[in-house]
């Protein structure tokens, strides 16, 4: 085995250690054998948990090289997992085999195919994108800023990154993927640009097993979940923007996992999901800057839907449930946002607030607007590209809110949804790029997030609806 | 031009033509951990691409730069 396959082993494993003991301390893991079950979920939950705190280091000046990543890895570890001995003392942790519904013989060989063959297409994915070119975005600035912290020694204020230097684009973009490529770079002892999207394609997989790992630990059976996890994991987009390096499935991996927590919360969950929520979301705002916008969006949704829940009783609890997830989410942001703004960083292609905030100045782009409604509606709509995920998705919510059925939980991911489109209608609508040319590069990426959560939505509605319990009440089960 | 240039050293770009877009960032990212400048008083190095105008080498000469040429239109100049 070579020095590069360990070490790109042993990064993984250090997350997916410091994601278990984060799961273990909210109680989402409690046996030995969830070791197995709830690896894919540790490993996203540790990137998500791990990297915001690396930013936050890095931000205040200490270099992040291999050493300083496997400490405060290694520390957040320990701290979580004796957290979660405290905590399982005082109270049951329950555990997703303790939920699992009762399987007949059929549904039990058709969850192990499914799962036999997901994993299957996933490990020919892996080896398939062992050997892939950097194109575009990807040494534009993805893989350069990666390069950059590995070359000079996992420092952020060297003149490339703060444009003192001419270096890569987009300077403002946060920094979760290039510096978790600069550490994994480090374990392998030299740069592989070629093998790291499997890094990426690892990262996606662990979503899809999240998805199923969550919905399992609140009894979905396997024939609600599969479908969907099924047409999300095969989409054939998804799979081109791992292969060729961008962030967009990384950032829409984190925001549609941290969206399903705090769906699951909303829909009678424990304020564990909350807190898992928050730090997923974490993630998402350090991957990309719609990551921001969408954990804002999810915020945002899950406060209207909670302000509208009167017969709940507990509205205390809840809310400061609400306020942990939003505490952790924006603290996990913060750091960067901070940097950037202290070094006079920000996204060129749209303007200020304070100079977008003008009448004349919209009303005179209308035709902007147009174009950004028409093409990316034309992207939600390519079942080429994403597999009838987003109709089946509207569909099923739309239904839910005419007939009353579990219309809290499709207010808030259609609601969640709806707020992400229009964070990106209003960057085409006032950004300075020529429309029909940027919505031609990036309309088809953008989406990938809106895509990601109405997949969550789609499994999550169906497993209610299909529950007939009364609406509302009680907890999923299908 | 990176064989010609050592690791983390800092050059000055010098395009003869238009590159294609974002070519600039494409031979930036291509030169790393070199380092692009923005003057040349800034830099060790000059890079000559596609295009090695004779009287700004030979200016760099008279001031001491050691200057290889190589291809028909790439150079890289060091400074003294």
């Amino acid at each position: 085995v070579s020095r590069s396959a360990l070490g790109f082993a042993g990064i993984h494993l250090l997350f997916a250690a410091a994601g278990m003991a984060l799961l273990y301390a909210l109680g989402f893991v409690s046996r030995l054998r969830h070791l197995l079950t709830a690896l894919g979920p540790a490993y996203l939950a540790g990137l998500a948990g791990v990297m915001p705190v690396l930013i936050l280091l890095m931000v205040l000046g200490v270099p992040i090289r291999a050493v300083e990543a496997t400490v405060t890895a290694t520390a957040l570890t320990v701290a979580l997992a004796a957290t979660g001995f405290a905590l399982s003392r005082r109270r049951p942790a329950p555990a997703p085999a303790d939920d699992e519904p009762p399987a007949d013989t059929a549904e039990r060989w058709l969850a192990r195919a499914g799962v036999a063959a997901l994993g299957l297409y996933f490990a020919i994915g892996a080896s398939a994108f062992a050997k892939l070119p950097a194109v575009g975005d990807d040494w534009a600035f993805w893989s350069y800023k990666g390069l950059v912290l590995y070359d000079y020694g996992g420092r952020l204020d060297q003149e490339v990154l703060t444009g003192a230097f001419p270096g890569p684009a987009h300077l403002d973009y946060p920094m979760l993927q290039p510096l978790f490529e600069s550490i994994l770079f480090r374990g392998m002892g030299g740069i592989h640009l070629q093998e790291w999207h499997i890094a990426l394609w690892i990262l996606f997989a662990s979503f899809v097993w999240t998805v199923g790992f969550l919905f399992r630990s609140r009894g979905v059976g396997m024939p609600v979940l599969l479908g969907p996890l099924a047409a999300l994991g095969l989409s054939p987009l998804a799979a081109t923007w791992v292969a060729i390096g961008y962030g967009d499935v990384s950032v829409a991996c984190f925001a549609a996992a941290g969206v399903l927590c705090v769906g699951l919360w909303l829909d009678g969950g424990q304020a564990r999901y909350a807190l898992l929520g928050g730090v997923l979301l974490a993630g998402a705002a350090n991957t990309k800057n719609e990551g921001l916008t969408a954990a804002a969006a999810v915020l945002l949704a899950a406060a209207v839907v909670l302000f509208r829940t009167r017969r709940d009783g507990a509205g205390g609890h809840r809310w400061r449930a609400w306020a942990a997830a939003a505490g952790i989410a924006a603290a996990g942001a913060l750091p960067w946002i901070l940097w950037r703004s202290s070094h006079g960083l920000r996204n060129d292609d749209v303007p200020a607030l304070g100079n977008s905030l003008d009448v004349d100045f919209l009303t005179g782009r209308l035709d902007r607007l147009s174009q950004a409604v028409g093409k990316l509606a034309a992207q939600l709509a390519n079942q080429g590209a994403w597999i009838w995920i987003v109709p089946c998705f509207l569909v099923v919510a739309i239904v839910c809110l005419a007939t009353g059925s579990a219309r809290r939980q499709a207010a808030f991911y259609l609601g969640t949804a709806v707020l992400m489109m229009l964070s990106l209608y209003w960057v085409y609508w006032t950004g300075r790029l020529e429309a029909r040319y940027w919505l031609e590069f990036s309309g088809d990426r953008v989406v990938t997030g809106v895509v990601f959560v109405s997949a969550v939505g789609l499994i999550h509605l169906l497993a209610l609806v299909l529950s007939r319990r009364p609406p509302d009440g009680g907890r999923v089960r299908a | 031009v990176a064989s010609r240039i050592p690791d983390r050293e800092r050059f000055y770009f010098r395009a003869g033509r238009p590159l294609p877009p974002n070519g600039d960032l494409c031979v930036r990212f291509a030169l790393l951990p070199r380092i692009q400048v923005r003057r040349p008083s800034q830099a060790r190095f000059v890079v000559f691409w596609r295009g090695t105008p004779a009287s700004a080498i030979a200016g760099l000469r008279r001031r001491g730069a050691l200057v290889e040429r190589f291809r028909r239109d790439y150079a890289v100049a060091r400074l003294p």
